[in-house]
């Protein structure tokens, strides 16, 4: 469970002043949950997220993994094994030049037993799908195949959550597709905690909560239902929602009877389909 | 004026165990003012494409036609044809190296032998066009926001004041009203400027609410080239590529499954409203 107390956070800017980026912020994410977190560029969101694994320690306040605080410097590669961090870019996170032994390299680190790091390291290919590929050198795989082999490499520590910064922002759409089905499989087989952060709407509609950040503070907390049909709010923050929430939106201002938390295009062709009757 | 493609084969490491075929016979004509969407998955030859455009890379057989210069012919003056297509790469802000933004954008029309006074006239025109200020000029690149990186990088590309703008993802890694920043600032070039463009984007929502044709590449084929219309019209075509239409337009064929068909294309949520405001008419007149 991630437990955050009235988290601040500033970071000193080039002319010396102090840039508060995180305003009290409590939120407490329970184990299995899939939160995505949303906010434009510069509104804390990675700040916040580098403090879940201890990369980033709370200037005051207190963030809590299952009950040990993250500034205890004694406990950090506790933190760090409970917590799993995956990043934007695939090639800034690969070491080795086989897949199987960029896998491994974590559970190396944790100096976990040869035959154990064996098993771990094959499980956790199979579970991104990725088994055939364990021989492969990773340059030579797409961006979708290496951002999972990134992921690979995380489960292999078999942390209890993962949060991932933007996993798909550089991925093409078929490399996004592949990713997401990872994500929600991790969260939904293996029970895993996911933190994603994302600025793809359609992304987060597949969450069970979204956590809206802006300007350092939790806006909106809530089922990605309710988060998006306030469409006014949600643009007003710089963000966007599923295109047909948008039509669903459009089409109440202008005097129809449809409901308002439209989020997929099945719903959204029904609610029409109605409409047209 | 306008970019003719004829008969366009490229392989990458021609002869060696790596040997590629990143385009095949492709042929087609961009005419002057177009502004063109360019889809495809990552390998599937659209970076080798643009690259053929301004001559980074040479077909290895076919033509390539800029503007009347024919890329192909060793005699081309390349200096020329490089300040006429102007290319923005991928995440274009990591090219920035100078200490102030004006030096930044000024380097490429000094290059070309531009004089101080003109290259100050090109940036102050500029810089309104890609939506920043003039206090910004004696600013390190290096302090500015992501938005303003890239189009400050933007800018750097049109200060060559090219007839033809190539973006390579321009909106990667942008949030949602960055992404819709870029996108009005690029129809605005294209607009106010009479510049050709090529976008390059996985975003079908986003081309759909832009461009005004789509150009397919697939596979290392030209897959589909015609008017957005007509494109998204085939989604099952798409799909059997591994590409989807925007979400409205999924709705739309949909309905049509079910017996409801909507007047017009449509593929933006605004012609989605008009449609179905028609159509619910249509049928109390009945």
């Amino acid at each position: 469970m991630i437990e955050v107390k009235d988290l601040v956070y500033s970071y000193v800017s080039d002319t010396g002043d102090n840039e508060e980026v995180l305003k009290n912020i409590n939120l407490k994410i329970n184990k299995g949950e899939f939160v995505a977190i949303l906010g434009h560029n510069g509104s804390g969101k990675s700040t916040f997220a580098k403090h879940l694994n201890a990369i980033h320690l709370p200037l005051g306040g207190k963030v809590y993994i299952d009950g040990i605080d993250t500034s205890d410097t004694e406990k950090l590669w506790d933190i760090r094994s409970k917590v799993g961090m995956v990043f934007q870019n695939p090639d800034n996170q690969i070491v080795a030049s086989i897949v199987e032994e960029d896998v491994a390299f974590a559970p190396e680190n944790l100096a976990i037993d040869p035959a154990e790091i064996r098993k771990r390291v094959d499980e956790a290919l199979e579970t991104v799908g990725m088994s055939e590929y364990k021989n492969h050198a990773p340059h030579m795989l797409s961006g979708g195949q290496k951002q999972r082999v990134a992921i690979a490499g995380i489960i292999a520590m078999k942390p209890d959550i993962i949060v991932m910064d933007e996993p798909t922002a550089m991925l093409d759409p078929i490399g996004r597709r592949e990713v997401i089905k990872t994500i929600e499989d991790l969260n939904q087989k293996y029970g895993i905690t996911i933190v994603l952060i994302t600025h793809n709407m359609d992304e987060a509609v597949k969450a069970q909560r979204v956590v809206v950040i802006d300007g350092g503070q939790i806006k909106v907390d809530d089922t990605p239902r309710n988060v998006f049909k306030n469409v006014e709010l949600i643009k007003s923050i710089g963000l966007d929602v599923p295109q047909v929430t948008m039509l669903a939106y459009e089409l109440r201002k202008v005097g129809f009877d449809i409901r308002d938390d439209v989020l997929t295009v099945d719903e959204c062709t029904e609610e029409i389909y109605k409409l047209c009757q | 004026m306008s970019i003719t493609v004829e008969n366009v084969n490229y392989t990458y490491g021609k002869g060696s165990p790596f040997e590629k075929k990143a385009l095949e016979d492709i042929s087609f004509t961009i005419e002057d003012g177009d502004f063109i969407g360019l889809i495809g998955h990552t390998g599937s030859g659209k970076s080798t494409m643009i690259q053929l455009l301004n001559g980074l890379i040479k077909p290895d057989s076919g033509k390539v036609i800029v503007n009347d210069f024919d890329l192909t012919n060793p005699k081309t003056d390349m200096k020329k044809v490089r300040s006429t297509v102007g290319i923005v790469f991928q995440y274009p802000e990591y090219q920035l190296f100078e200490e102030t933004v004006y030096k930044d954008i000024a380097y490429g029309p000094g290059n070309l032998g531009k004089s101080k006074d003109e290259i100050s006239e090109i940036i102050h025109e500029i810089l309104p066009l890609v939506g920043l200020s003039d206090d910004i000029l004696d600013k390190s690149p290096f302090e500015l926001s992501g938005g303003q990186k890239r189009r400050v990088a933007i800018a750097g590309v049109l200060a060559m004041q090219p007839s033809v703008l190539i973006l390579d993802e321009p909106t990667a890694g942008l949030d949602p009203a960055g992404r819709n920043d870029i996108l009005s600032c690029i129809k605005n070039l294209h607009d106010k400027k009479q510049v050709t463009v090529i976008l390059v984007s996985h975003s079908m929502e986003d081309v759909a609410n832009t461009v005004n044709k789509i150009m397919v590449i697939s596979d290392s084929h030209l897959f589909a080239f015609d008017t957005v219309a007509k494109v998204f019209s085939n989604s099952e075509k798409l799909k059997s590529i591994g590409l989807n239409v925007p979400q409205v337009t999924r709705v739309v064929n949909h309905l049509k499954q079910k017996g409801i068909v909507l007047p017009g294309d449509i593929y933006t949520v605004e012609a989605a409203v008009e449609a179905i405001k028609e159509y619910v008419k249509g049928g109390e007149k009945c």
